[in-house]
């Protein structure tokens, strides 16, 4: 009896100490566990005694991954709309090119795609700036073709742009056909925003009628769908009458366009003056022209 | 007198706090980790614990932390609780209320005492010589250093307690 009240003075005495030897003796006990019956244990405890404890934890990890998640996947929501708005807008380019390609067989000269990059903020329907320039080959002077039909021509080209001269333009003229009655008549925009067409006084146009370009002048081709005849008046100023057309092709609407790549030699007046023993005005001539004329003015000087 | 009108006991505040930063450790400690190495929020809580309330109540909350661990980890069980309740044991005998402890050696003491841990928890695990270098090398040195960090700024904010001796 004194010897256990000896040994509970001294382990009181040594609290720590005592406590600390048990724990490491159970520590070690514990650790001679097989695996199958650790795992029974951890079960075991986990699921009943520390269940409060596990589920806050639990609880917790879950809500924290879960801002996680939620946070990833705003993200990649937004990368996904952006994505989905860019191949929309593919998609749409795509039909575009699409519908443009039904004019490529009327034309028997090879075509150019190109984007417009601007338009004119004081005459929006005057011209454009579209995305190829000489370097890929675009001359002053070539049509310009929209997804349903004509849309105007080249003006300007330069290093990567080129200024196209759209059918609004009231500087703009297009020799077109009627394609019932076969009556020429030219294309013009007298406000900048209708088009209407010239005629002679005896032509015939009708409402309804088709016109297209008439090849004249070389820089359309011809057979170009251009609009239809909305009203035709009847009343002559002088020798012409005015007719109302609408254009096929909405002019508001085009992003894309096809250049007609026409070669340089089929300049104003094009190989049938030729033909006819006409001499055709193209750079090369009027530098040749040019040089004569020098040469020909340093001669009279020196006689002089 | 009422049980619930009687002030909780100062050891089982401390004891709520450690179990506050378990939880911490067990959510937020992964977001903390830089090139893999992470910080031991709960060595932190359990080392304040230990040097704030003595040896007795140091070595059953690290024994009662360590079988935590040894619990919701896969390997051999009473590695961690031997290893925690030996090292906070340690840290207990270095009583606030008995030594004074400035705050550089405290820092120490916390690195030591994270170091301590790895090296005990290796041994009853059953580590050879080199694999605990390596061990200590990439993974119990950077992670005392960052615990280091991080317990410095809990140092600032719980202060060495200064005890009247007479």
């Amino acid at each position: 009896m004194l010897l256990l009240r000896w040994i509970f003075a001294m382990v009181m005495r040594g609290r720590g100490a005592v406590s600390l030897l048990v724990v490491v003796l159970f520590s070690l006990w514990l650790a001679r566990f097989e695996p199958l019956q650790r795992e029974r244990i951890r079960r075991g405890l986990l699921t009943t005694v520390l269940l409060p404890l596990h589920s806050v934890v639990t609880a917790f990890k879950i809500r924290t991954d879960m801002a996680g998640t939620i946070t990833r996947l705003e993200q990649e929501n937004t990368r996904l709309q952006v994505r989905n708005a860019i191949l929309r807008d593919m998609s749409a380019e795509n039909e575009r090119l699409r519908q443009m390609l039904r004019l490529a067989p009327r034309v028997s000269y090879p075509l150019l795609a190109a984007e417009i990059l601007a338009r004119q903020s004081v005459r929006p329907m005057g011209s454009w700036v579209v995305d190829r320039g000489h370097e890929a080959g675009v001359e002053e002077g070539m049509a310009v073709l929209g997804p349903e039909g004509v849309i105007g021509r080249v003006i300007e080209s330069g290093h990567g742009f080129s200024l196209v001269q759209v059918l609004t333009d009231p500087d703009c003229r297009v020799a077109v056909l009627n394609l019932r009655s076969r009556h020429p008549g030219t294309l013009i925009s007298p406000d900048g925003l209708r088009l209407e067409a010239e005629i002679n006084v005896n032509a015939d146009y009708k409402p309804g009628d088709t016109l297209v370009t008439w090849g004249a002048g070389g820089v359309f081709p011809k057979g170009l769908p251009v609009g239809l005849v909305v009203t035709a008046d009847p009343h002559a100023v002088g020798v012409l009458r005015q007719c109302v057309i609408k254009p096929f092709q909405d002019l508001s609407q085009v992003e894309n366009v096809f250049l007609v790549m026409r070669p340089s030699e089929r300049r104003v007046g094009g190989d049938q003056l030729v033909a006819h023993g006409f001499e055709v005005l193209t750079t090369d001539t009027l530098h040749k022209a040019d040089s004569a004329k020098a040469k020909v003015d340093s001669t009279a000087g020196g006689q002089r | 007198m009422n049980l619930f009108s009687r002030p909780i006991p100062e050891v089982w505040r401390r004891v709520v706090w450690v179990a506050a930063f378990f939880v911490l450790q067990a959510v937020f400690a992964q977001r903390l980790s830089v090139f893999g190495i992470q910080p031991s929020l709960l060595r932190m809580a359990v080392f304040l614990f230990a040097i704030r309330s003595g040896a007795l109540p140091a070595v059953w909350l690290g024994f009662a932390v360590g079988f935590l661990l040894d619990l919701y980890g896969q390997g051999r069980l009473g590695c961690f609780a031997l290893a925690w309740s030996v090292s906070t044991y340690l840290i207990g005998l270095l009583d606030e209320r008995e030594i004074y402890t400035s705050f550089l050696t405290r820092i120490g003491l916390l690195g030591g005492y994270c170091l301590l841990q790895d090296v005990l928890w290796a041994w009853v695990d059953g580590f050879g010589a080199t694999r605990l270098t390596w061990f200590l090398l990439y993974n119990g040195l950077p992670s005392a250093l960052y615990t280091m960090l991080l317990g410095a700024g809990l140092f600032l904010l719980r202060p060495t307690r200064q005890f009247v001796v007479g």
